[in-house]
């Protein structure tokens, strides 16, 4: 952080920075010009996935989506940001002012201060806490505080109960999110996000997810916490439209409103990034080793490009999940954790260590089981696209037999 | 314990295989009919033959039976005659429609004989007053209609797109 | 001027984002959730649906209200945050229609809240009820909402 305030003001005004009076003044003002990047990134992020999973939804529903405002729709998550700002910000006449007040603030702070420590690629990271994937855990619990607060501030049923859901949920999901990440920390031997990428490489074969047959089912166990921890269908418990009103958020409107759904899809971000960092390679360049990698300035925009890249695969398959699974029930979300989740995790971190011992990571035995991993890796998605193939062409005929017109349209098409 | 292994085999191949159903949808046409500004053919295509759409009346050809009148079901029909003493004529004086209240039955349609009375395809009068949905089809009194003798009226030639409504709806900008 | 064309970016954004009220009193909610289904994608104009009133601009009132029904209808539109938009759908809400003699029906919901459009038929076709929508976009872009703050003369 220190070191690119310096290279910033190398950079801008030719000059190194002294121990000199503005030295104070000039790290103060870098950490808000971070701080106001990452903001800006997370809060264009949000919006801009909300309107994408709508289209991708629409697609998904055989609709066609928002397409109207701007061309194909492309300005519809500012309409709705602004349109939500103009509204009237309404507070319930019974609830508890000041707890309902400060409710979105708590949601808001906890899911961007996750951010900090989120890398974007070699070196572009806020802060590299040698603490990282720890304080990530630490500061989105703060979510569950802001979410209880304003379910319970604003004197609703359906509020209460939405909390209430949510507190159960999150807080019993934190178990196995985090012991699923154990694994990984054990082989890097490092709490540090950027360390964890470090440790791994380009190729599928050198991420955490093919190392053994005990990592991929902690990156499984960890891709279902996030996704109950984020609050998304499958678990979208707290906000449940068909049994809930609106869960947690039915009394707020106007700008109160706007951070929860905002802070949802920031942690999508929050969630796939983690999953790639974790165990798909974070911004590791296939056949770019590190050291060549910190060299020039277009290998590390490449290595935010792939991470990028990556944690969009991410997001658009929790976006696919979303439009697909209905809504689990509340006995069955607690059963999943507890029953399932949370024995596979322990079993897991214990197989890992063993697989540890008997196969190092260096040695040409390990890497020809990774190699065998991921060919498996690579077998089960091609079972995946025969499979959607399939359904593709069972429908094919009798749909154009009946309509008299292709039926092959494909989503890179807008219509 | 093997039903215990069998649950978690089962969900995590139903949910590959969901995630195939609609990863297929993603290359599938969409249905929507893209209404109002990307239609492919206009509206009044689409809709099938024998759509029921807002009542409209030829005055023209209306010989003045009332049994619109007395067959609606919702009394959305007023019709008033009057008879010249004179030349012993009738004229047609209010034939008005309340198509806020019509339920789209077709009973007034499928029992006029010379079918002045008859739907549409127009469906979207929508209007910010609800008195503009009175369609008032007679402004100054017509002489009814005499059929000539043994003749079959129920093919005559309708305005199916709604012409008449669209012109005697006030306040509806077109 | 640049009042007149902050007016119109912000009539723009209100109208490109119209949230219906989930809420249907009989068949005519069908008819709405069509409208929002896939073949008229009530979506593709940036309408989706909210299922709690603060979060609402509109109130698509579908279908019969009785009287029993028209006391949470009015509490429904005064549980709706400013500036908020009545759309009356089919013949049941417009006047009562066919229940007009009944003893238990509401001859029209604009006897308890002011409504903005009606949309005849019985229920409105789809397109028809997408017409509906786009007229109350229509008389968004007629307002001057900087000098009304929001605040529309259409309380009851």
């Amino acid at each position: 952080m220190k070191e690119n305030a310096n290279l910033l003001f190398l950079f801008l005004f030719k000059t190194p920075i002294k121990e000199s009076e503005f030295s104070l003044a000039w790290y103060v003002l870098f950490v808000f010009l971070v701080a106001g990047v990452l903001l800006f990134f997370a809060a264009n992020f949000a919006g801009i996935t909300s309107f994408i999973e709508r289209r991708i939804a629409a697609r998904i529903q055989s609709r066609v989506g928002p397409n109207v405002v701007g061309p194909q729709g492309i300005l519809q998550w500012v309409a709705d940001g602004i349109k939500l700002l103009l509204k009237e910000d309404l507070v319930p006449d019974r609830a508890d002012k000041f707890l309902f007040r400060a409710a979105p603030y708590f949601v808001f702070s906890g899911l961007f201060a996750a951010f900090v420590a989120l890398p974007f690629g070699y070196g572009i990271v806020a802060a590299d806490l040698n603490i990282g994937v720890y304080y990530i855990f630490a500061i989105t619990s703060l979510v569950v505080v802001g979410i209880i607060m304003g379910g319970w501030s604003s004197n609703s049923k359906w509020a209460l109960f939405g909390a209430l859901r949510s507190a159960a949920q999150i807080i019993s999901y934190e178990i196995p999110t985090a012991l699923s990440l154990i694994p990984v920390i054990m082989l890097t031997g490092s709490l540090s996000t950027q360390d964890i990428i470090k440790a791994q490489g380009g190729m599928p074969w050198d991420w955490y997810l093919f190392h053994s047959p005990f990592t991929f089912v902690c990156f499984v166990i960890f891709f279902i916490s996030a996704l109950a921890e984020g609050n998304r269908i499958p678990f979208d418990l707290p906000e449940a439209e068909s049994e809930l009103v609106s869960g947690y958020n039915t009394e707020y409107s106007g700008f109160r409103f706007l951070i929860f759904p905002m802070a949802e899809w920031a942690n999508l971000w929050v969630i796939s990034a983690m999953v790639t960092l974790a165990y798909l390679g974070g911004w590791q360049v296939p056949f770019v080793a590190i050291e060549t990698l910190s060299q020039s300035f277009l290998l590390i925009f490449l290595s935010a490009g792939v991470f990028v890249i990556k944690t969009s695969i991410v997001v658009f398959i929790i976006i696919q999940l979303r439009w697909t699974l209905p809504r689990v029930r509340v006995d069955q979300m607690t059963l999943v954790c507890w029953t399932y989740l949370v024995p596979f995790c322990l079993a897991a971190i214990i197989g890992t260590m063993i697989w540890m011992l008997i196969f190092p990571w260096e040695t040409l035995a390990a890497l020809l089981l990774r190699l065998i991993m991921s060919g498996i890796g690579l077998g089960f998605c091609f079972l995946y696209v025969q499979r959607v193939r399939f359904n593709y062409f069972n429908d094919k005929m009798a749909f154009e037999n009946l309509k008299g017109k292709s039926l092959w349209y494909p989503f890179w098409r807008l219509p | 314990m093997n039903q215990y292994f069998n649950n978690i085999c089962t969900t995590l191949y139903s949910i590959a295989e969901g995630m195939a159903v609609t990863a297929s949808y993603l290359f599938r046409r969409p249905c929507t009919i893209q209404y109002p500004n990307k239609l492919e053919k206009p509206m009044e295509d689409q809709l099938s033959e024998r759509y029921r759409g807002i009542l409209q009346v030829d005055t023209r050809v209306c010989i003045g039976c009332r049994i619109c009148e007395k067959t609606c079901p919702v009394d959305c029909i007023a019709i008033s005659l009057e008879k010249d003493k004179e030349t012993k004529e009738r004229f047609l004086t209010r034939f008005d429609i309340d198509i806020s209240k019509c339920m789209f039955c077709g009973l007034c349609s499928e029992n006029c004989k010379t079918s002045a009375i008859y739907h549409t395809k127009f469906f979207n009068a929508v209007t910010q007053n609800v008195e503009n949905l009175v369609v008032r089809f007679v402004d100054k009194p017509i002489a009814l209609y005499k059929p000539p003798k043994g003749s079959d009226l129920k093919n005559t030639l309708k305005d199916l797109s709604g012409a008449i409504v669209n012109q005697k709806m006030k306040g509806r900008a077109l | 001027m640049i009042v007149t064309t902050m007016d119109e970016v912000i009539n723009w954004m209100r109208k490109s984002s119209i949230w219906y009220l989930l809420f249907g009193t009989a068949c005519c909610a069908i008819e709405l959730m069509q409208t929002g289904g896939p073949r008229t994608d009530l979506d593709r104009i940036g309408s989706v649906f909210r299922s709690t009133p603060r979060q609402a601009d509109l109130m698509i009132v579908a279908g019969t209200v009785t009287y029993k029904m028209a006391e949470r209808i009015a509490l429904l539109y005064h549980q709706m945050a400013e500036p908020k938009y009545v759309l009356s759908m089919g013949s049941c809400a417009n006047c009562g229609g066919l229940f007009q003699n009944s003893y238990s029906v509401l001859k029209g919901v604009d006897k308890v809240i002011p409504v903005d459009v009606y949309v005849p038929g019985c229920p409105p076709r789809p397109e028809a009820l997408m017409e509906g929508v786009l007229k109350i976009q229509e008389i968004m872009m007629k307002e001057n909402y900087l000098k009304n703050h929001g605040e529309r003369d259409n309380e009851f």
